[in-house]
């Protein structure tokens, strides 16, 4: 196996959004009144691949499929020391 | 496989919840009333399969039944769980070896949607860690691109979902017998834009049991015997869009249902336009409109006419879900699949009651999916 580096954009090609916590375990994010609706979708990577990723974005009503989307990363839960722990999600490119 | 195997009687144990009834209990109630229903005694039964997610040991309902030495198969697959049972209980009888089997499927499922170890479906820890370890969002996602892909709108999917229920209040074994308007279930909390609460299935409790038999050996029990003229399990490949799929090549394939669709087709020699009644898989009510066109009977786009002319409903051209399929019956995963073929050979037989669909059917099908891409589909016929 070898490491491939992906490109850091691509288009939103499916999406829906979170709204209640996912069971846990597994989920290791807040839950109950702490939890906080997240998107989740498959961005496409140049012609390469199809990645399922977390969304930054809940808003349907701000989700487009075919919209350019940006890496980033999100705090999923914090470890026993107070640290976040954060994972991959994807962004909506803003315009400028 | 043509019309070598016949189902002789069909046996459900009401789908809900049932405090202090254990789902070896209800599998025992489900395999009473398919032979009562088939004129047939345990004693004769020379094999059988059982279904199920919860309950270990399936066979141990021989505890209740008799315990006559008889070889008695555990199955598990995912949703297509009950499909695999009937599968394979068909071809212990195409062999040869038995002339007389059951197969059984029984559930008792917490409330609350699915969950399980992601390593146990071959994904990594941080896609549950992360919230991506869901069924539910998978259906969003999939009824979401269809509908922007091919014109469906979220009113569409909400006269499904009342259809499921409206058929449901007129069956006594369903779980929700009460009948829901769209604007109800429209307003109802959304779960996975655009699937609200009350578009989804809920996992419950219940049992289903069908008795099988060498055709030429039918009419020694019945003078209505239905034949199961294909039974077909499909597993996704590559490319399929599929529920738990931390990444998808570029190019789409067709999914497990129209796989196992095109098999069964081919092996009835029977084709979408000459099925009368049938059963689809509606884990959500988007569920229910992908799967009228991946099994054949419209083409992608056409739900949205179809659905507002009434053609699915009971007095419809082509009724779906009958029985008020998943949404109003839950799913118990093992029970699942045969409570279809349960409804189906009632309707083939005259015997749906307030829910019988008109015009004497001949051809009915039935049609389940799930986690991990997984489909099953069966062929009925009189």
């Amino acid at each position: 196996m070898a490491e491939h580096l992906l490109t850091r954009r691509g288009r939103l090609w499916a999406w829906t959004t979170q709204h209640f916590p996912p069971p846990s375990p597994p989920y290791a994010g807040p839950t109950g009144k702490d939890f906080v609706p997240f998107g989740i979708g498959y961005v496409e990577l140049g012609d390469e691949v199809k990645v399922e990723t977390r969304l930054t974005e809940a808003d349907p009503e701000a989700l487009r499929t075919g919209m350019e989307m940006e890496l980033t990363l999100v705090p999923i839960r914090e470890d026993d020391d107070g640290n976040d722990v954060v994972t991959f999600a994807f962004q909506p490119v803003v315009v400028q | 496989m043509t019309t070598d195997v016949a189902i002789i009687g069909v046996g459900l144990h009401p789908f809900g919840r049932f405090p202090g009834v254990s789902g070896i209990e209800m599998g025992a109630v489900a395999i009473r009333r398919a032979l009562a229903d088939a004129g047939a005694d345990w004693r004769d039964i020379q094999f059988a399969f059982g279904g199920s997610y919860e309950v270990d040991n399936p066979d141990a309902v021989v505890a209740l039944m008799g315990l006559t030495g008889i070889p008695f198969t555990n199955v598990y697959n995912g949703c297509a769980t009950a499909a695999s049972s009937l599968t394979l209980a068909a071809q212990t009888i195409r062999l040869g070896e038995c002339d007389l089997g059951v197969a059984v499927g029984m559930d008792k499922h917490l409330p609350g949607a699915f969950s399980a170890d992601p390593s146990l479906y071959a994904c990594p820890s941080w896609y549950g860690e992360q919230g991506q370890f869901t069924t539910t969002k998978f259906f969003g996602m999939k009824i979401n691109k269809y509908m922007q892909d091919h014109g469906i709108s979220a009113s569409t999917l909400a006269k499904v979902a009342a259809k499921n229920y409206r058929n449901g209040s007129l069956n006594e074994n369903a779980f929700r017998r009460k009948p829901l308007s769209e604007e109800e279930i429209l307003a109802s909390p959304l779960l996975n834009y655009p699937l609200t609460q009350y578009m989804f299935c809920s996992p419950d409790e219940g049992a289903a049991a069908v008795v099988l038999c060498k055709a030429e050996n039918a009419r020694r029990y019945t003078d209505a015997p239905i034949y199961l003229r294909a039974s077909t399990v499909r597993t996704r490949r590559l490319g399929a869009f599929e529920v738990h799929s931390p990444w998808l090549p570029m190019e789409q394939t067709p999914g497990p249902t129209v796989d196992a669709s095109r098999a069964a087709y081919e092996t009835a020699g029977i084709g979408p336009g000459d099925v009368d009644v049938v059963q689809l898989q509606d884990t959500d009510a988007g569920a229910e409109v992908i799967h009228l066109a991946e099994n054949g009977f419209c083409a992608d786009g056409e739900q949205e006419k179809l659905v507002a002319d009434g053609t699915f409903e009971i007095s419809g051209s082509l009724p779906v879900n009958t029985d008020g399929g998943l949404i109003a019956n839950g799913e118990p995963i093992g029970a699942s699949g045969l409570r279809q073929v349960h409804e189906v050979v009632r309707q083939l037989r005259g015997q749906a009651g307030e829910r019988q669909v008109q015009g004497n059917p001949r051809v009915g099908y039935t049609q389940l999916y799930g986690a991990p891409g997984t489909a099953g589909v069966s062929i009925l016929s009189r």
